[in-house]
């Protein structure tokens, strides 16, 4: 292999150590104002912590139930994606590639919700929610969250689920397997790069919603982290050691778990693109 | 197989998982029920933002801590978190929207008495002569409409200003200016001896420059009078222009670059790290000037209040409790547990704890920190008392600010038309 010039390589490090420098410089002022003062933060924002204090964390585990709304937040965003990523997957299967009368009008029905302002939906759902009996419960914001993000996967699913060639699925049926076989058994797995696309973004719009989340709990034995980052500041007074110490702790795990699981996570949406 | 099977086993744990989350945390919505003894437990509901940093929420355990053991055995108060006052507005607003508000209400100040008043109790009633003393006249008259009282005061609002004497020094300023045309040459001073003169800011209907426009605004009988009106629609008028017009000019002349577009916490940033002399605030930021973790050692002793030029003070009512109760019952224990986080010895353990005034004369305690009193003082020599915009104006207006202040501060607007701004916003209540 011929070896780059010597401007180009130092070319490409200064590339990459830029975008290496914009990706984790955030993440590691983040860990390192943790362990500052205050008044360390406010007067020099980006020199290093005078002495290492864990006070931060102490401040931050004092005033916030940060692990119960940790909990929450990943049994809220992990169920309303598989809901969503399952309940949608079908019907966009069913609208890519059945026409039927009012196929299109469907379609249209269930995308246009895309267009309804989320504060407009606060009231009528917290008065869904009050009656049917899913106040200040997650399976409540579980079936919210798995709603909200209906008609972006809905568009997701169905053009990957039409990019699929049909030959397959006749073929599936020629050897005699049924239209639920053929769906979960040669669709499912054909399409799994556009459902990771799909389940990704249901995922990050769980995560990190904030309104419903206020308006449909009551009580921190279900509420989610979001709200969690409000206890740090309000309008008169701050405390930025812990407000920092509550971030690190709540983006550190999902770091390390993707860092763990990265191989499994990029192979799973190549392999799907290949497959079959 | 094995990939159906393993979808089936999901399916099977996402059901499980679901019927697992719908535990309702409390019994909050169920009826009220009856305790050990035979003696019923009436529930009230009472969201609160005086949570996390809140400077009331010591106050607010300590409070609710006294309440549960002199009335646990009647009363259990299903306490909601909401953290971020204005967080809270919201979740009221929509509570409003479902005729669902809660049975007690705090908003720290925001006025939702005028947009709430249809499922607000009506007080009246229920204040005796002898409770009548939680709050002077002026206090319950904030917190009435039409003679209606619709809100029970606990603490009342004394702002002026905080200064750095040290700066001042620097500058060679003696004491604090007694018109606004000392203040603008004192501003000058600081400037010229490498001191940003005022902290400010935009966000969050901007509270520290604020305080500062109404403090002009303030200053003759008709300003005055201007800024004790309840619900204004018209800010066309010469002094609040001229006001306006002095706020441009300090934006634009007098303070920090992060003052466009910052909050409350850069403005007080800027004053605890001593990189501005001036800043107006109610006296719950005493305490901060003290907090070694917030401010170099010593920095109280170098912090000096004073009142507004012209004599003016913020030095009025404050919108208290309000109460949503839907039957006489939850009422009746509604009223027992906002008369006890108004009464006289709740509001001395507030002025103790949070430095706010209380709503009731004559409270005193030895354990109430100095610069605390002379704010007590300043608003007691005030020639013009004047209130806040937060407890007066229509919320939208409130909101309007925000996005009015950094037009203004960079010149697209003319003081003019950030008057006829904030009249036509009100003009659609």
């Amino acid at each position: 292999m011929r070896k780059q010039p010597a401007f180009w390589r130092t070319l490409r490090f200064l590339f990459l150590g830029f975008f290496v420098l914009i990706s984790i410089g955030p993440l590691l002022w983040i860990v390192m104002s943790s362990f500052k003062t205050n008044r360390e933060i406010l007067s020099s924002a980006f020199a290093p912590p005078t002495s290492f204090s864990f006070s931060g964390y102490e401040a931050a585990l004092d005033l916030a139930p940060i692990f119960q709304f940790y909990g929450n937040s990943v049994i809220i965003s992990v169920l309303s994606t598989l809901l969503n990523v399952i309940v949608v997957s079908m019907a966009a299967y069913v609208l890519a590639r059945h026409k039927f009368r009012g196929s299109n009008f469907i379609t249209l029905l269930l995308s246009v919700s895309l267009l309804i302002p989320t504060a407009a939906l606060l009231m009528p759902i917290y008065k869904i929610m009050m009656t049917i009996g899913l106040f200040d419960t997650r399976t409540g914001l579980i079936l919210v969250y798995a709603a909200l993000g209906l008609p972006t996967s809905l568009f997701i699913f169905k053009s990957h689920f039409q990019s699929i060639p049909k030959e397959l699925e006749d073929a599936a049926y020629i050897d005699g397997a049924g239209f639920f076989r053929t769906f979960f058994v040669v669709v499912f797995p054909l399409a799994r790069s556009g459902l990771a696309t799909g389940a990704i973004l249901q995922f990050l719009t769980s995560w990190n919603e904030f309104m419903f989340a206020l308006i449909l709990t009551k009580s921190t034995k279900v509420r989610t982290l979001p709200l969690a980052l409000n206890y740090f500041t309000s309008q008169f007074s701050f405390n930025y050691t812990a407000m920092f110490a509550a971030l690190t702790m709540v983006i550190l795990p999902s770091i390390i778990i993707y860092v763990l699981l990265q191989e499994q996570i990029t192979t799973s949406m190549v392999e799907g693109s290949v497959k079959g | 197989m094995k990939k159906l099977l393993a979808m089936a086993l999901a399916g099977v744990l996402m059901l499980g998982a679901l019927s697992g989350c719908g535990g309702q945390s409390g019994s909050a919505d169920s009826p009220s029920s009856g305790g050990n003894s035979g003696t019923k437990v009436v529930e009230v509901d009472f969201p609160t933002h005086w949570v996390g940093v809140s400077v009331n929420a010591p106050w607010f355990q300590e409070r609710l801590a006294a309440f549960n053991e002199q009335y646990g055995d009647q009363i259990k108060i299903n306490v909601e978190e909401i953290a971020g006052d204005q967080n809270y507005v919201d979740k009221m607003k929509v509570l409003y929207s479902s005729n669902s508000l809660p049975d007690a209400i705090n908003t720290g100040g925001y006025n939702l008495i005028d947009s709430m008043k249809d499922q607000l109790v009506v007080l009246n009633d229920y204040i005796d002569d002898d409770f009548q003393k939680v709050g002077t006249d002026i206090a319950w008259e904030v917190n009435s409409r039409d003679g209606q009282i619709y809100g029970i005061p606990y603490t009342r609002q004394v702002i002026g200003y905080f200064y750095n004497k040290d700066l001042f020094a620097q500058a060679g300023i003696d004491k604090p200016a007694e018109t606004w045309d000392e203040f603008f040459a004192q501003c000058d001073k600081l400037l010229a001896a490498g001191i940003t003169p005022l902290s400010m800011d935009t966000a969050d209907s901007g509270w520290v420059t604020s305080l500062m426009l109404g403090a002009m605004v303030g200053q003759t009988d008709s300003g005055e009078a201007f800024m004790n009106q309840n619900l204004p629609t018209d800010y066309n008028f010469p002094e609040f222009v001229d006001a306006v017009a002095n706020i441009q000019k300090m934006f634009q002349k007098y303070t920090t670059s992060d003052a466009v577009g910052g909050a409350y916490e850069n403005a007080a940033s800027n004053f605890f790290m001593e990189e501005t002399a001036i800043i107006a605030n109610g006296p719950w930021m005493v305490s901060d000037f003290y907090d070694e973790t917030l401010v170099e050692p010593g920095f109280a002793d170098r912090v000096g209040t004073a009142m507004f030029p012209g004599g003016v003070m913020y030095n009025s009512g404050k919108i208290g409790f309000n109460i949503a109760s839907k039957d006489p019952e939850t009422l009746e224990a509604t009223l027992t547990f906002v008369k006890f986080l108004s009464n006289e010895e709740s509001q001395q353990r507030m002025l103790e704890i949070t430095g706010d005034i209380p709503s009731m004369e004559g409270i005193t305690s030895s354990e109430v920190k100095p610069l605390i009193n002379e704010v007590i003082a300043n608003g007691d020599a005030a020639a013009h008392c004047i209130n806040d915009f937060q407890s007066l104006w229509y919320a939208n207006v409130v909101d309007e600010i925000s996005i009015q202040y950094p037009l203004l501060a960079q010149g697209k607007i003319t003081p003019e038309q950030f008057a006829k701004a904030l009249s036509d916003v009100a003009a659609k209540n």
